[in-house]
């Protein structure tokens, strides 16, 4: 935080400005991890979808340790792997504290998640749909392109939405251990000063941030279906 | 046209082993409208989707137009499928795109511009009679007009044959009409060979040109429809005209009558009663339209037209029907 921290019994309006400073960390990291877990997520999703033994493309060499990878990364819980990536952050920002540093975990996190959302999309699609393709004389990356994600676009939708209020959830754990952002505001002035007033000032604007997210999506979602 | 030679088809391994084809070899008429037919269960499906090798068979092999199929790498595979029209049971239309985009998508594929596929777009939705509703989605389409709408694209990429699996399963009996006709215009006018497979006859006589029956993974028949309306004998025919089980008693003469048109004016029954004064009586009977012409079968009993004569000999019956291009078997 390099706003000044404000005296043990200041009043609120001190605490503002660094409130503002909290929620910009937040949605800085949310939106960076996002974009990351995204475009990770989508590739993890369609290859296991692709290479699974039912699939257009069956690899199993390719398929196995995939599914394992995003079953092992699933099992830990999200506070343990923080830690235990803390070298691969350092690594690859250069530090492990900061809103910047807390990107790597929150992607390495959250991808596999958003992969198997990915997979799961993709299997809704109707099998006749890519035999039709195939049928067409279709490859496979037209497969992809023009038939699966096109068809699982609105249960896609609805999994970036599932996905970013999970974001906002990790963005504030990982707070606890020096991320920034709204959870190291909570629980440096709210939790450990008492501040049950900036605490629940917090969870307010935590809550407004998912519901925002969560009809935001479902509005999306709504329209491109109703496009179809 | 289409030709299979020895394909087999197995599904599973050990006890789950199930034979769906058990080495089936056909050919496919050029320009004709073939149907496959055979129970759920028979095969059937498995057979017309081995044809563009969405199924690969266990064994056996595939040519259309003397080009093997099953030898075929990859990407020469795909650049013949786009010359192989299908649709299905259930359409299979894209819901994210327009019923434009959706005729448009295999010229998409084969690297066709924008302006020219939507104008080849238009023109066949033209000829399925849906031009209007070309900005729509097709869940906004009833279950025949989806239909029309695999057709066209189908047959956007001007394919030499179409492949119909199931296609009028899903759909009332009139809409199924309609679209058994549509397939009968298009195999027609543009002389596309039509292969489609139904457990239907009601299918096979309103569009068929030929068929073969298919039966626990094997080809029991396959001809002309109207050779084998005609045949007492043919299994397909029998099932194209259908006779309710009617009584053979003693006593009496009782024949199986095959007529190739009974609406062709010759009364041939009651000319036969006059003529040989017989009394004829009509125990069981199936008139079908067939190809464009009204078959009946009919089991008849022959008696005696004046009481206490003998009756006019079997043969006598026999050799005057058949005169008249009546098939006639003596049933006993």
């Amino acid at each position: 935080m390099s706003a000044a921290a404000p005296t043990i019994d200041g009043s609120w309006s001190e605490y503002v400005p660094m409130l503002w400073q909290a929620l910009g960390e937040t949605i800085y990291m949310v939106v960076f991890a996002a974009l990351l877990t995204f475009v990770l997520g989508l590739l993890i999703g369609v290859t296991l979808f692709v290479t699974a033994p039912s699939g257009i493309r069956p690899m199993r060499w390719v398929n196995l340790p995939l599914g394992l990878y995003v079953n092992v990364s699933r099992s830990l819980p999200f506070l343990i792997l923080l830690i235990v990536l803390i070298p691969v952050t350092r690594f690859i920002v250069g530090t492990s504290l900061g809103a910047t540093a807390a990107i790597v975990p929150l992607t390495f996190g959250t991808a596999p998640f958003f992969g198997r959302l990915v997979e799961t999309a993709l299997r809704e699609v109707e099998k006749g749909k890519v035999e039709a393709a195939e049928a067409m004389g279709a490859t496979h990356g037209e497969i992809v392109r023009k038939v699966l994600l096109p068809e699982a676009l609105p249960a896609l939708l609805a999994g970036v939405t599932l996905t970013l209020v999970m974001f906002v959830d990790y963005s504030a754990m990982a707070g606890a251990i020096g991320a920034g952002g709204l959870g190291t505001f909570a629980i440096k002035y709210g939790y450990q000063r008492f501040n049950t007033e900036l605490m629940l000032a917090t969870v307010a604007i935590l809550v407004l941030i998912v519901q925002a997210i969560q009809l935001g999506g479902d509005a999306v979602v709504r329209r491109v279906a109703r496009r179809r | 046209m289409f030709r299979t030679e020895e394909l087999v088809k197995t599904f599973g391994d050990g006890p789950q082993r199930v034979e769906a084809l058990r080495g089936i070899t056909l050919e496919v008429p050029e320009g004709e409208v073939f149907g496959i037919v055979g129970h759920s269960g028979a095969g059937k499906s498995t057979l017309i989707r081995c044809l563009n090798l969405l199924e690969r068979p266990t064994s056996g092999r595939v040519f259309l137009d003397d080009m093997e199929l099953t030898g075929l790498p990859a990407g020469e595979l795909r650049r013949r499928r786009q010359r192989i029209g299908m649709i299905f049971q259930h359409f299979h239309l894209l819901d994210s795109r327009t019923v434009l985009d959706n005729v448009a998508f295999p010229l998409e594929i084969r690297g066709i511009d924008k302006a020219r596929r939507e104008k080849r777009a238009l023109e066949i939705l033209e000829i399925v009679g849906l031009v209007d509703r070309a900005k729509e989605h097709p869940s906004r389409l009833s279950g025949g007009m989806k239909q029309r709408v695999g057709i066209a694209r189908a047959l956007a990429g001007s394919p030499r044959v179409l492949l119909c699996d199931e296609a009028t399963s899903a759909l009332d009996t009139r809409t199924a009409q309609q679209i058994l006709a549509l397939l009968r215009d298009v195999n027609e006018a543009f002389g596309v060979t039509v292969v489609l497979i139904t457990h239907d006859m009601e299918v096979v006589r309103a569009a068929c040109g030929s068929a073969a029956l298919l039966s626990d993974g094997r080809i029991v028949e396959t001809g002309r429809l109207t050779d084998l309306s005609l045949d007492p004998t043919s299994a397909l025919g029998q099932l194209l005209l259908p006779l309710r089980e009617a009584p053979v008693g003693p006593g009496e003469q009782h024949l199986l009558l095959t007529v190739a048109d009974v609406a062709d004016g010759s009364a041939v029954l009651s000319r036969l009663a006059r003529d040989l004064d017989v009394d004829v009586t009509i125990r069981a009977g199936s008139i079908e339209r067939i190809a464009g012409h009204d078959v009946g079968r009919f089991q008849v009993d022959i008696a005696p037209g004046t009481p206490g004569q003998g009756a006019a000999a079997t043969d006598a019956v026999v050799r005057y029907l058949s005169a008249r291009d009546v098939r006639t078997e003596v049933l006993t």
